[in-house]
């Protein structure tokens, strides 16, 4: 928290972006390797389930069973029923898709849109890094949560448009981490000596920089796959995003949430789904970043 | 100082009016045709939509609606709301204050706990209180707020019945609400809280291994003294940056906090307007929301030159 440049400060911390903030991975430096293990683990377990599902589910995710509304769980059903007797179980799994499609698009998009223009930003300099630099500012001036509603507002409440709204806030947090670190990287003495070999800046951003930055991307992008979901759960829980018959994690915790008084069991298993994917992506971010230092400490 | 202050007035200045271009612009250009809304989804005939353009200026061209809305916002003035049928500022009037007694409250739980819980750990670093708070605060950064909220609400508002888990928190007397909002407010403030902890605890120990204070520790100042008057005040940079950071973030949680509540604050209105297509009430809100957020890193910026006297020969942060 030293440098006067806000985004190096960033750099620096990559895991405690500050504005975007919620947790405080650094705390755990020097993870064990069982818990990246498990981690990785239960991350494969949930993908492969969310992708299985149609093969998985012991029921369809959105036949109603409304004589037994509420039920709890029982050997019937492992996760007990919803508010329209829905299989809770085959929910989780069905909103498995959607909950990991939303943050897969928003990442690609955002990386496809934002790496470019981090890139271009730092290596033109003067007044494209100037134009992409306010630019960006300009949309951290909102809070992103707010940004997102607005969006969806204009376009309608739909799946896609909130995937399309968060995309919008990720693509500056991606382009000025890419910035940043493009920024540091072209201080480094073989940036300098690439440029005496007379190597054209293209061929220095590609063959070299590129593959610099490619680390701290990694444990990146993991990190923002956490948050993107999670604001995508937000958007959905509050009926902004996916709308029925679609399901997701996001839109059965405020479904659950409406019957609270009916029963709690259901709030618990969304909440749970949500909570075991992000926190090993956490986990994950972490590790690699610590790989990283670790290597550039070696060197 | 006041050069520092000026150029960071009119950036916020800037900022603030560019948002209300975007967010002006944002509800203007999406699809759907604000006469068909106000129709009921289907299109008026001439004379209607006449009526309706005349009736809300839409006859002006773009450029000219903005300067009009603009000049309106400049006087208080937010428009109508197409659901309240009634002006935006009586909608948003008796709700603002849930939401602001539900942020301040989450900030003042946030900020005292999250940073004495940081000193504590800091301080008796690796004994038992740090390495539960360490835990503690692990578990609680990890999970977002709606989760939170809803399972605070099953646990303590409905099994326990600790805290009333629903109500509008807008009526009674000041304890009354105090007492609807804690479940709210703590379920908002405990991953912030966890963070500002956590944040708090690594700033204390990095002072307590600098210099300054072994020198203070060598002249004899008794442990408390050195805690509190060398080692709390060089940490204070990054703990007021993360808490301003924090205060922008519960900001916007407090619209989804409100909603799993079912609190009856602009966040939750917010929610309903967008899902109504009531754009007045959204723009409204909007621009609420975001002049709180632009304030609130106005005042931690001018909050560092007081703290750190060496911002201001740096020309400052932006």
């Amino acid at each position: 928290m030293t440098t006067s440049d806000p985004t190096l400060d960033v750099l620096l911390e990559p895991t405690e972006d500050l504005r975007h903030r919620r947790y405080g991975s650094r705390l755990l430096r020097g993870l064990p390797k069982v818990v990246v293990g498990v981690s990785i683990a239960l991350l494969v377990v949930i993908v492969a389930a969310a992708i299985l599902a149609p093969l998985l589910a012991p029921y369809n995710p959105n036949t109603p069973d409304l004589l037994n509304p509420y039920a709890g769980p029982g050997a019937a059903h492992l996760f007990g029923q919803d508010s329209a007797g829905r299989d809770i179980l085959s929910r989780i799994l069905y909103g498995g898709r959607l909950s990991l499609l939303g943050p897969t698009i928003v990442i690609l998009i955002a990386f496809a849109v934002g790496v470019p223009l981090g890139f271009a930003a730092a290596y033109s300099g003067g007044w494209t890094d100037i134009g992409v630099s306010r630019v960006f500012d300009l949309i951290f001036a909102f809070p992103a949560l707010l940004l997102a509603i607005v969006i969806v507002a204009t376009f309608g409440t739909s799946f896609y448009s909130a995937v399309f709204a968060v995309t919008v806030t990720y693509i500056p947090l991606m382009g000025r981490v890419v910035r940043s670190a493009c920024l540091v990287e072209r201080q480094k003495p073989y940036v300098e000596a690439c440029r005496l070999q007379g190597y054209g800046s293209w061929r220095i951003l590609v063959l070299h920089v590129a593959p610099n930055i490619g680390r701290i991307l990694v444990s990146q992008t993991t990190l923002y796959f956490a948050y993107a979901l999670l604001d995508l759960a937000a958007l959905s829980f509050l009926g902004l995003g996916a709308q029925p018959p679609q399901i997701d994690w996001g839109t059965m915790l405020e479904n659950a949430n409406q019957g609270v008084f009916q029963s709690a069991t259901g709030v618990i298993f969304p909440a749970l789904a949500i909570v075991l994917l992000v926190v090993p992506l956490n986990f994950v971010a972490d590790w690699t970043l610590e790989y990283n230092r670790a290597r550039e400490e070696r060197r | 100082m006041l050069r520092y202050l000026g150029i960071r007035l009119s950036t916020t200045v800037g900022v603030l009016f560019a948002s209300t271009l975007i967010v002006f612009l944002l509800l203007h250009v999406g699809p759907g045709n604000p006469a068909t809304l106000l129709n009921g989804g289907h299109a008026p005939n001439a004379a209607t939509l006449k009526y309706f353009n005349a009736r809300y200026g839409l006859n002006h061209s773009l450029p000219d609606q903005y300067v009009i809305w603009l000049g309106h916002l400049l006087h208080g003035d937010f428009g109508q709301s197409i659901a309240a049928h009634s002006s935006v500022t009586s909608v948003l009037a008796p709700r603002i204050g849930v939401t602001l007694l539900l942020t301040g409250y989450a900030v003042v739980l946030m900020s005292i706990f999250g940073v004495a819980i940081g000193v504590l750990s800091g301080v008796v670093r690796n004994g038992p209180f740090d390495l539960a708070a360490t835990l503690g605060s692990l578990t609680f950064t990890a999970i977002p707020t709606y989760v939170t909220g809803v399972v605070f609400a099953v646990v303590f508002g409905v099994d326990l019945a600790w805290f009333p888990a629903e109500g509008g928190g807008d009526t009674g007397s000041l304890f009354t609400r105090l007492d609807h909002l804690t479940l709210p407010a703590l379920a908002l403030a405990l991953s912030s809280l966890a963070l500002v902890s956590r944040i708090t605890r690594s700033a204390v120990i990095g002072e307590l291994e600098s210099d300054h204070v072994f020198g203070a520790k060598v002249r004899g100042f008794t442990r408390r003294r050195v805690v509190v008057k060398h080692a709390l005040r060089g940490s204070m940079i990054p703990v007021v940056t993360i808490i301003g950071a924090q205060v922008g973030y519960l900001l916007s949680g407090a619209i989804v906090i409100e909603y799993a509540f079912g609190l009856n604050g602009i966040g939750t209105l917010l929610v309903q307007s967008v899902q109504g297509k009531d754009y007045a009430v959204v723009q409204a809100i909007a621009l609420i929301v975001t002049f709180e957020f632009l304030f609130i890193s106005l005042v931690v910026d001018l909050l560092y030159c007081l703290i750190d006297p060496r911002v201001r020969l740096a020309g400052g942060r932006t």
